[in-house]
């Protein structure tokens, strides 16, 4: 099957500096006998947008979790720009994780914080302590988050509790509190899968948009294989915890749709 | 895209956490107002680890453990299980019918029996069971009954709080459809609420022996009945060790009776309600 | 067709078996009530009956007497409670808040969920869980007055120490039942552990935590009230001083101090705690 050879590469040539380098990952949950990543690697370029399919279970909440290590990888490497983030501990790895903003599927917010709040948060690992603490945030920082929250339509509503927003407005106030970390990279975790289907496409638009217009690469999850066409030229299909497709969605056909979704075959575990 | 004015957003904010800081500064003013008119010293604070660890290793360190197995602590220890078991069951006794006619949804009386119904299970509650302890000794003289009754009313306040939440919470289909049918009060109670409730009551009925046979470890300090009297005399007496083998006891045996109700609790497996753990 | 007719219905063994269902449980109830009556008249004869001086009662009429002497109250003692009452609130206020302050380490350590310092830090937890609130809090002010002598101060901290089982369980369940999502995010744009306590779990926590502290210091209230016996100050020490001068008309007067200034809490309480979910 075509789908399952290497990605064409010659189609789309890349930088030659990648912006993520991620190779041959492998993660394992405590306790559980099988990986749920199995060497998966590609690499992503500045300003670049790619879609991560496949079915649940395959491993795409783990891929975006392994590269900011909110899970542990127990092999192979990730690395944002010079830095290998696998290496990292402690202060630098938090360092390295501001770099990279996370976008997820149930918001996240703080829902008893203001938007305004929950947006400013996005800079809590750069402000000193004590600024954290009391949160103290200095003027223009504000001016910045508003003028974000503007961007996306929610100037109005940057007073209120987010527990008081709809889905589709917490998600905006989750997209802004992921780009006032000003990253290079967006992790975002199926954006629209808690939402309304009819406001989905809203979401992928506003977050492509701020992607480019802030120069911001992005590796979003997908679920819904129609949105991935629609907004992403490039598509990374994963099935049971590797890599079986990696490149423009036109090279995709029914048939490799079909094995993309397929249910798990138990027997062959 | 409409611009959102970021000054207003800023004197806001600088006004919210104006406001916070006066809270903040009025709280700790508060705070060391009530401490000077206390005569709490907080330098003691600092040495008061330092006492407490020279207390417990000089005076309080070795237990007497001769002193509580001698046959007449022993003997107190049994009169204050039996105080426990007889206030507990008078207590829910009394709780039960009381609980019933407080509860504003399934209450016979008019309003203001209700209220009074209330303020009975209010103001034994209210009154610390050590207290109600004292005034039955001034009553009765010095004994058992008085810490039974002084129990009793701890019991009656604390259980019928919670019984009559309980009566408060249910489904009154059932009971509009004994009233349709005809039936009396009583009918309507037993037939209507009680069913709904009685997992729930008999949950809380365990909880409250184990909140009981806590007090009726010290309930006679003053005299009235079971090993508080003991407490009491060693603590005047300055015989810390044995205050020490004592507050041992006590502990262990509630922590025994803790773990006896949560099984049974568990057993009857039912609503683990968190208002259960209330207190 | 014949009603009386010993036809034997299809739904005999339904109702056979419905009838040893009811039979079962009459006899349950039996045997439970047996048991427990059992029980008491084993704790009467065993305890209440040899316990109790029977004789100085002197029959019922001695009963009313004795009871009589507490009535009226004397009115001409409330202008002296004023102060004591306070004391009592105040007590109650700091032992709580001391109380809560201690509270929050304790409820991290002993939540199941998080348990910073590992097993030894949950079970340390949890014994300081249960050993402050099986000893009674007259047994707690008894080691403090030992400790730092007569006073408020010993009152507090008996309090405080008395608190920490209820408030620090509460927390803990409360902890046990986070949201972990925010704490999440907060990790992945690279927050400290500061920030993620700051953040993530402190908000989360404040309204419960907020209403299981007000909650306390209602009941703490009521203890404090009896601490005064054992020489903590408070309304409790004006009590005790009526008892000690057989004023039984000035006890009465205190004891309805006493359950004023709780209903009072219980009032403030429960308005306090409406507000806050």
């Amino acid at each position: 099957m075509d789908v399952l050879q290497a990605p064409d590469v010659t189609s789309k040539p890349l930088p030659a500096a990648p912006l993520l380098r991620v190779e041959n990952l492998h993660v394992r949950y405590p306790g559980a006998t099988a990986d749920v990543l199995r060497g998966v690697g590609f690499e992503l370029a500045p300003r670049e947008f790619v879609a991560v399919i496949g079915a649940s279970g395959s491993g795409k909440s783990t891929l975006l979790r392994a590269i900011n290590r909110l899970v542990e990888p127990h092999e192979g490497s990730v690395r944002l720009g010079e830095v290998d983030v696998t290496s990292l501990r402690g202060r630098d790895l938090r360092h390295c994780r501001r770099r990279m903003g996370m976008i997820f599927q149930e918001f996240n917010l703080i829902e008893r914080y203001r938007v305004l709040d929950n947006v400013l948060l996005g800079r809590v690992a750069s402000q000193s302590a004590l600024r954290t603490l009391l949160a103290l945030y200095p003027p223009a920082m504000i001016a910045e988050a508003v003028a974000l929250l503007d961007r996306v339509g929610l100037g109005d509503f940057l007073d209120q509790r987010a527990d008081a927003l709809s889905g589709g407005q917490r998600q905006r106030v989750g997209i802004c509190r992921a780009l006032f970390q000003s990253p290079e990279l967006l992790l975002v975790d199926e954006p629209t899968s808690s939402l309304d289907p009819r406001i989905a496409n809203d979401i992928m638009a506003l977050i492509r948009d701020l992607a480019q217009e802030s120069g911001v690469a992005a590796l979003c999850n997908i679920h819904d294989v129609g949105l991935a066409r629609r907004f992403a030229a490039r598509v990374i299909a994963l099935r049971d915890g590797v890599v079986i497709h990696d490149g423009p969605f036109d090279a995709l056909d029914e048939a490799a749709l079909g094995e993309i979704y397929a249910v798990t075959d138990r027997s062959r575990l | 895209m409409r611009r959102t004015a970021v000054a207003a957003i800023l004197q806001r904010r600088r006004q919210r956490s104006a406001w916070r800081f006066v809270a903040l500064l009025a709280l700790a003013t508060g705070l060391w107002l009530t401490l000077q008119y206390l005569d709490v010293r907080l330098e003691r604070f600092g040495t008061l680890f330092d006492r407490l660890g020279l207390l417990f290793a000089t005076r309080y360190y070795p237990p007497d453990f001769d002193y509580i197995l001698q046959p007449r602590f022993l003997r107190s220890v049994l009169e204050t299980i039996h105080m426990a078991l007889l206030a507990t069951l008078a207590g829910l006794l009394l709780a039960v019918p009381l609980a019933w006619l407080a509860a504003f949804n399934a209450s016979p009386l008019p309003a203001a029996g209700k209220a009074a119904a209330r303020v009975v299970i209010t103001g034994a509650r209210a009154i610390h069971e050590m207290i109600w302890a004292i005034v039955f000794i001034m009553v009765l003289g010095y004994g058992v009954l008085a810490g039974v009754l002084a129990l009793t009313l701890g019991c009656l306040g604390f259980a019928g709080k919670l019984f009559a939440e309980e009566i408060e919470s249910i489904d009154e289909a059932p009971v509009e459809a004994m009233r349709a049918a005809g039936a009396g009060p009583v009918a309507v109670f037993l037939f209507g609420v009680l069913p709904q409730v009685r997992t729930a009551f008999i949950g809380i009925g365990i909880y409250t022996w184990d909140v009981v046979f806590r007090s009726a470890t010290v309930v006679g300090f003053f005299g009235a009945g079971g090993m508080g009297w003991y407490l009491r005399r060693t603590a005047d007496q300055l015989q810390s060790d044995r205050v020490a083998a004592i507050i041992l006891l006590i502990a262990a045996l509630v922590v025994v009776s803790e773990v006896i109700s949560h099984h049974a609790r568990s057993a009857l497996e039912g609503r683990t309600d968190r208002r259960l753990l209330a207190r | 067709m014949s009603v009386a007719a010993p036809v034997p219905s299809p739904n005999a063994p339904a109702l056979a078996r419905w009838q040893r269902a009811r039979r079962l449980g009459h006899i349950t109830l039996l045997v439970v009530m047996a048991l427990l009556a059992g029980l008491a008249v084993w704790a009467v004869q065993g305890s209440l009956i040899p316990g109790t001086d029977w004789r100085r009662m002197e029959g019922l009429g001695g009963i009313v007497t004795a009871f009589g002497r507490f009535l009226p109250p004397d009115l001409s003692l409330v202008p002296t409670l004023f102060a004591p009452a306070l004391q009592t609130i105040l007590i109650a206020v700091v032992g709580t808040l001391l109380g809560a302050l201690m509270s929050f380490p304790v409820a991290l350590l002993g939540a199941a969920n998080l348990r910073p310092l590992g097993m030894p830090g949950y079970l340390l937890a949890r014994g300081l869980m249960t050993m402050s609130r099986s000893i009674h809090e007259i047994v707690w002010a008894l080691i403090f007055v030992s400790a730092v002598g007569l006073g408020a101060f010993a009152g507090i901290l008996a309090l405080a120490c008395r608190s920490i089982g209820f408030v620090s369980k509460l927390l803990a369940e409360a902890i046990e039942r986070i949201d972990l999502r925010p704490v999440e995010a907060l990790r992945a744009q690279g927050a400290g552990p500061l920030d993620m306590v700051r953040h993530g779990i402190i908000p989360q926590l404040l309204p419960i935590g907020l209403g299981t502290l007000i909650f306390e210091w209602d009941i703490n209230v009521n203890r404090a009230a009896v601490l005064g016996l054992v020489g903590a100050g408070g309304l409790g020490l004006s009590f005790h001083n009526q008892l000690i001068a057989s004023n039984y008309a000035g006890v009465t007067t205190v004891l309805l101090a006493i359950l004023a200034i709780i209903l009072v809490g219980e009032a403030i309480s429960v308005r306090l705690r409406r507000r806050i979910v």
